[in-house]
């Protein structure tokens, strides 16, 4: 096991570091204008220009520019060429919202994707399996976008059942307040995600009824339950962590950009999203190695998961 | 500036939330529990209480030598005044520039480069410090040494750029001359400028402490000298303008709101409806596009209003580059440009007009009958044509320039359309918005024609007039895009430039402005507009002033 891990922590810095250099490389290459250009604005004069170009390493060689940002993101010292805010506290200050509606969301399409796939395992071929597969296609085929805008719109605005939009700080106005802001972006986050795991899961649970091993459990007398749960469920969910822990890895580093935006989460996604607006690189090389980190460390966890879930699996082979 | 790279600096607002005067332009707070007691005032309005206004972007800087947008501008004005300002008035009296933290106006020299000013007695910053006359040459140093967008207003001080080479924060600026014992402050200019009282009322030159450091404040901005102070700056998220009660400056507004919310709500129409819904009273973009018709409806002139900016809208079509080298040319795209769906592509938020200077502009005179046609009826796209076929150009290949932001590129596609329409083969090139000035502001560009706007940076006609004065015209950032250079009008302008009066030479930039549309050197087709859309709050009749400056007077808002 500690091999395993020494070798993908390891791996994780290579990964790291291919992201750092290929987005630093794309958002330098393509025609994004001279960022010193730039930040002088409109009125400004050669000299302007070329005291901004020194202050900034613009005029250094590309290595060195890479070099310069990547020692400024490790001290956290990397400004944007926006607004010249930090970037690494922007991101703190958008990871509380970020962190707040991946894990609500993640725990929501696990849990109903997994009853749900069971459910309609257990009754397939009946009419509840059918009016649960239509359902989950319906779920898979709303974008986030126009189902996040629905929800705010009739059950935010209009039926003002839930707040439209926005984040509550818990140490602001309470947990309850936080949760009903967030009840809205989890659910149409979810909903996509509950869609999928609940067919992916619903093949797998109909595969791993006629394996052997589960004839056999119950040739030996073990109730229904018992089979299902510790012989089949639990087979059947091993590629559904893999996949949970990829998409949780995903909507942590920036993957629910649309979901923030929706519902004005100003969360890390929707500020990676506005820094791509306007080529501003040190925010989205920041916001992107964050989402690797997370995607890569996810990735991790998820293959030490899978010997907790099949023992057949060894990690050092 | 331009729109587009206010569309730039503004961020997220793209060109949607423009305003009048400078480059460019959360979470859930209940207006309805603020149970302040609000007291009668005398003046129309009521003083007291708090109110939330939303904005779609956080100002691009909360320091005044930095910010140069109006989401920066409209809040700066409450908590900074320059030794020169404006009025606290709508229309062309809130354009007049008054003594701000000076005396009086300045004693210009016969020369027109010694300006001589004398600080108010016994002014003190929101802090409680004393202001000093030496206070302002630190304030302009902050703006040459931070490399400021508006730095260039001031490099014609005498010294300014000898500052900027040295590149040492605490060096000095010959041409700014201070004693703090009698308060005087003598600025001498490498050569005369009329335009400087306008640029000590910008905001860049709004006094702040000697010892603010030579470094972006927003985190933490200065104290000022106004009827607000920044208070609890959540960078991104929202700030608050707290009332000072010590502030007394004669003349000045002291504000009625004890305390302005600013809080960013990124989605538009998100704002729009808890407006509707009085959790914001004060919402500061346009609806979003698909909510504005029923905003107009229902709250005209009780809870919402537009106002017209002092702004222009037209396309450059290159005097140096077939075939808009031909002024037939030019008329037939004067003619066959609709303005009234111009006006749609700004979801009707565009007054579409045929002056080249808006409306608000001293030297305004609205050109009547317009030589192009109503620009509120259908156009002669029969008559473009001929004109086209008559001029020799037909056939000819057009490369429509337009930046990609959204309006931009609607109108250089709408352009497009328009000149295949009357005989040209033309096609759009769309552009980063962020390089677009600079590309085709350059002359081996050789752009024929494109999109292209301005709004002004202070209220001085000759701050629009510039951008078809043929003496403005440079190879390279070159802001004259289609190299207008006309001799009349260069005469005019150069005369009028002269002179710092400007009552005096309005009538010498109507004309000139009245060349330029007859002319047919740009096609201007209108000028922006912007909205103010308020809660059930809210004074709308008593309470809703539109600076033409610094567009909605914050420090005039109040609860019913």
């Amino acid at each position: 096991m500690g091999r395993f891990v020494v070798r993908r922590l390891v791996g994780m810095v290579v990964v790291m570091f291919a992201v750092s250099v290929l987005t630093f490389l794309i958002f330098n290459v393509i025609p994004n204008g001279d960022p010193a250009d730039r930040m002088a604005g409109k009125n400004s004069t050669p000299a302007q220009i070329a005291a901004i170009e020194r202050e900034w390493g613009f005029d250094e060689p590309l290595y060195e520019q890479y070099l310069t940002t990547m020692e400024k993101v490790a001290s956290g010292d990397l400004i944007s060429y926006a607004n010249q805010t930090n970037v690494v506290e922007e991101i703190k200050r958008g990871l509380p919202r970020t962190f707040a509606l991946a894990i609500g969301a993640a725990l929501l399409w696990f849990a109903m994707g997994t009853a749900l796939g069971l459910y309609t395992a257990v009754r397939a071929g009946r009419w509840t399996d059918t009016l649960v597969t239509v359902l989950a296609l319906i779920g898979i085929s709303m974008p986030v976008f126009w189902l996040g805008a629905l929800a705010s719109y009739y059950l935010g605005f209009k039926a003002g059942l839930f707040p439209n939009g926005g984040y509550s700080e818990i140490g602001q106005a309470g947990v309850w307040e936080w949760v009903k802001h967030m009840i809205l972006p989890w659910a149409v986050l979810a909903t996509l995600f509950i869609g999928v795991y609940s067919r992916v899961l619903r093949a797998n649970v109909l595969d791993t009824l006629n394996e052997d091993y589960v004839r056999t459990a119950r040739a030996k007398g073990l109730t229904e339950r018992r089979v299902m749960v510790h012989h089949v469920l639990r087979n059947s969910l091993i590629p559904i962590v893999t996949l949970w822990g990829l998409d949780f890895g995903m909507v942590l580093g920036g993957g629910a950009i649309l979901t923030e935006t929706v519902f004005d989460l100003q969360g890390v996604g929707q500020y990676f999203a506005e820094s791509v607006g306007q080529l501003d690189v040190p925010p989205v090389l920041a916001v992107t190695l964050f989402g690797a980190f997370f995607i890569v460390l996810l990735n991790t966890l998820v293959d030490i998961a899978y010997a907790a879930l099949d023992p057949r699996i060894r990690l050092s082979s | 500036m331009p729109g587009s790279l206010r569309g730039l600096i503004c961020l997220s607002l793209a060109s949607v939330a423009i305003s009048g005067l400078t480059a460019c332009g959360g979470d859930d707070g209940d207006a309805d529990a603020d149970a302040e007691a609000v007291s009668e005032a005398t003046n129309g309005g009521r003083t007291g209480g708090t109110i939330t206004t939303a904005y779609t972007s956080f100002p691009d800087y909360l320091d005044p030598a930095l910010s140069y947008t109006q989401e920066g501008w409209q809040s700066m004005w409450t908590v900074y005044t320059p030794l020169l300002t404006y009025k606290h008035a709508e229309g062309a009296e809130g354009a007049t520039v008054v003594p701000g933290l000076a005396e009086a106006m300045p004693d210009i020299s016969h020369d027109g480069r010694v300006y001589k000013l004398r600080l108010r007695e016994g002014l003190t910053y929101s802090d409680g410090t004393d202001v000093k006359a030496s206070d302002f040459e630190h304030t302009i140093k902050r703006v040459l040494n931070l490399q400021s967008g508006g730095s260039s207003f001031y490099q014609s001080i005498e010294g300014a750029e000898k500052y900027i080479d040295d590149g040492r924060a605490g060096a000095d600026i010959s041409g700014i001359e201070t004693s703090d014992e009698t308060r005087d402050i003598t600025i001498t200019l490498t050569e005369p400028d009329e335009r400087l009282p306008y640029i000590l009322a910008m905001n860049f030159a709004a006094v702040v402490p000697g010892d603010t450091p030579f470094e972006n404040q927003t985190k933490n901005p200065p104290p000022g000298v106004g009827p607000y102070k920044f208070d609890n700056v959540r960078i991104n998220r929202g700030y608050d303008l707290v009332k000072v009660p010590a502030f007394d400056v004669p003349d000045q507004a002291t504000g009625k709101l004890d305390t302005i919310n600013v809080e960013v709500v990124k989605n538009r129409r998100r704002q729009t409806q808890d407006t509707i819904q009085n959790k914001i009273d004060y919402m500061h973009d346009p609806p979003a596009p698909d909510q504005l018709r029923e905003v107009r409806a229902r709250y005209t002139g009780t809870r919402y209003a537009e106002f017209v900016t002092n702004s222009t809208y037209y396309y450059f079509l290159n005097h140096d580059v077939a075939p808009f080298d031909n002024a037939e040319a030019r008329e037939a795209v004067n003619i066959a440009i609709d303005k009234r769906s111009l006006a749609r592509l700004f979801g009707g938020l565009l007054e579409p007009g045929c002056n080249f200077l808006p409306p608000g502009m001293k030297g305004y005179e609205k050109i009547e009958p317009c030589p192009w046609g109503d620009p509120t009826a259908a156009p002669d796209v029969a008559k473009a044509r001929q004109l086209v076929e008559s001029s020799g150009t037909a056939g000819q290949a057009v490369t429509v320039f337009g930046n990609d932001e959204p309006e931009p590129k609607a109108l250089a596609e709408y352009l497009s359309d328009v000149l295949n329409d009357i005989g040209y083969k033309a096609r759009p090139r769309i552009i980063e918005a962020s390089v677009y000035p600079a590309t085709i502001g350059n002359h081996k560009t050789r752009a024929q024609a494109g999109f292209a706007n301005w709004f002004q940076d202070f209220p001085h006609p000759g701050n629009f007039m510039f951008l078809v004065d043929g003496d403005s015209i440079q190879p390279t950032n070159n802001q004259n895009f289609g190299n207008v250079n006309d001799p009349e009008i260069n005469e005019i302008l150069d005369a009028a430039s002269r002179n710092a009066d400007i009552e005096e030479v309005a009538d010498d930039y109507a004309r000139a402005d009245r060349l330029t549309v007859e002319g047919a050197h740009v096609a201007a087709y209108g000028h922006r507009e912007l909205t103010v859309f308020y809660s059930d709050r809210i004074d709308f009749e008593n309470c809703t002033s539109w600076h033409p400056v610094y567009n909605l007077d914050l420090t005039q808002l109040c609860l019913k």
